[in-house]
């Protein structure tokens, strides 16, 4: 072809160029009415194929001039050059227009049918997909099910604090209920020190250290009442607490499943 | 070989489009090949209307080439004319072509092969009709269309020296053939790829 650069490409000539000027550069040659515009053509196409140093690939699927591929359901028209996705989807569903094709290799039969294979593989996912959607829980639930474990850490997290609570309270009434025990005792003792005082002075009057230390104890006393009815209290919340924390658990479990 | 009695009757009213307006001429870019070049084992028509190709395709290998004619009435005396006949009338189609040009390439490339090969023209009408379906008009697909006159007047003003060439379909049997492939756009890149080729 170098050698009719200068006098003129053969028609032949001019559908080479015009063919690798479509496959390297996606496009037609813009203007063919001119000999110059080959020989642009010409030398546009061998800068470039010495720049890359590599021929363009011929695609396996290659229409005849005018062909056109409408996939079903799309509104996409397809010229070359065509994918051999679309290709190979165009044959599984209408073999008979073969005769579109310039270019096809020899197995494109069982291209397509593994092309539909694959399709229906596809589809059957699709859907199995879509029905496992439809079973589990949809988006909202989740949401909830995420509350219920919000509520439900917040009530272990409550639980445990009001075991703390009810562990101090139960060491504050033992606590409470020695000093009690020890303060019988030193009002035992004092009663008998002041019996026989009043026996011995025979006056009968209650010294000032026996007033403070009943004092004490009837203060020791309302405190046992007290820490009495705390207990009791803390009891009951403690077997709400646990009621609640019971129903919650089982609510999550039920949610999981 | 079953007999066949042809049924010509009227299928339609005679009336006039009144909200797309008809309008004459044809465009200036029109597309032209070689009859031979067509597959017309490929080519497919229309199943309820048998005037639309669907699709136009040429075989292998082989390419459309575009024409442009400039002017504001591009292709003038392209016209298509009953041909009475003994038994059956059919079509003259004329398609006129004015190359602006008169170098040895277009001597070599075109002319001399117009001379004496058969083509089929696409011309675009300037009125789609309604559904868009008249836009593209197909000349010379069924008995091809041949050079009936070649003329290269040296001090023509019409075509400033160039080639006027005036090809014609003779006896075809359908009154016009439209080339319409699902919609316009559809239609435009299948003319396009003509052009590409294979």
């Amino acid at each position: 072809m170098r050698s009719r650069f200068q006098s003129g490409f053969s028609s032949s000539d001019r559908l080479l160029l015009d063919s690798l000027h479509r496959k390297l550069f996606g496009k037609d040659i813009t203007k063919t009415g001119c000999s110059d515009c080959y020989r642009d053509a010409y030398v546009i196409i061998v800068n470039h194929l010495k720049k890359t140093k590599t021929m363009p690939k011929t695609p396996n699927y290659v229409l005849k001039g005018g062909a056109l591929i409408h996939p079903f359901g799309t509104s996409k028209f397809y010229t070359n050059p065509i994918s051999d996705e679309v290709a190979e989807e165009h044959l599984s569903n209408f073999p008979d227009e073969i005769n579109k094709y310039a270019h096809y290799p020899d197995d494109w039969e069982a291209r397509a049918a593994a092309f539909a294979k694959r399709k229906v593989a596809e589809i059957e996912a699709k859907k199995t997909h879509e029905e496992v959607e439809k079973v589990t829980p949809a988006a909202d639930n989740s949401e909830e099910i995420e509350n219920l474990k919000v509520q439900l850490t917040e009530a272990q997290e409550a639980a445990a604090k009001a075991e703390l609570l009810r562990t101090e309270a139960e060491n504050k009434v033992r606590e409470l209920e020695e000093e009690n025990t020890n303060l019988e005792k030193r009002i035992e003792e004092l009663n008998a020190k002041t019996g026989n005082q009043t026996a011995s002075d025979g006056e009968g009057v209650e010294s000032e250290d026996v007033a403070l230390l009943r004092m004490e104890l009837e203060t020791a006393k309302a405190d046992l009442d007290a820490a009495n009815e705390e207990i009791a209290t803390l009891k009951t919340d403690n077997r709400a607490l646990k009621a609640a924390n019971t129903r919650l658990k089982n609510n999550g479990a039920k949610d999981t499943e | 070989m079953a007999t066949e009695s042809c049924d010509y009757q009227l299928a339609a009213d005679l009336v006039a489009s009144c909200a797309v307006k008809p309008v004459k001429g044809i465009k200036s870019y029109g597309f032209i090949m070689n009859y031979n070049d067509i597959d017309f084992e490929a080519a497919a028509r229309d199943a309820q209307n048998p005037n639309i190709v669907k699709s136009l395709i040429l075989k292998t290998g082989k390419k459309a080439y575009k024409m442009y004619v400039p002017g504001k009435s591009p292709y003038t005396g392209t016209k298509k004319t009953l041909s009475a006949g003994t038994y059956r009338n059919r079509f003259n189609k004329d398609v006129s072509i004015v190359i602006l040009d008169n170098g040895p390439d277009v001597s070599h490339n075109i002319i001399d092969q117009l001379a004496n090969g058969t083509f089929v023209v696409v011309l675009e009408n300037k009125f789609p009709g309604s559904d868009n379906k008249n836009t593209f008009e197909i000349y010379g697909l069924e008995a091809g269309l041949t050079a009936t006159a070649l003329d290269d007047d040296k001090y023509s003003d019409d075509t400033e020296g160039g080639w006027l060439a005036t090809l014609q379909e003779e006896n075809a049997p359908t009154s016009g053939i439209f080339l319409y492939a699902e919609s316009l756009a559809a239609t435009r890149t299948a003319l396009e790829s003509l052009v590409s080729g294979s």
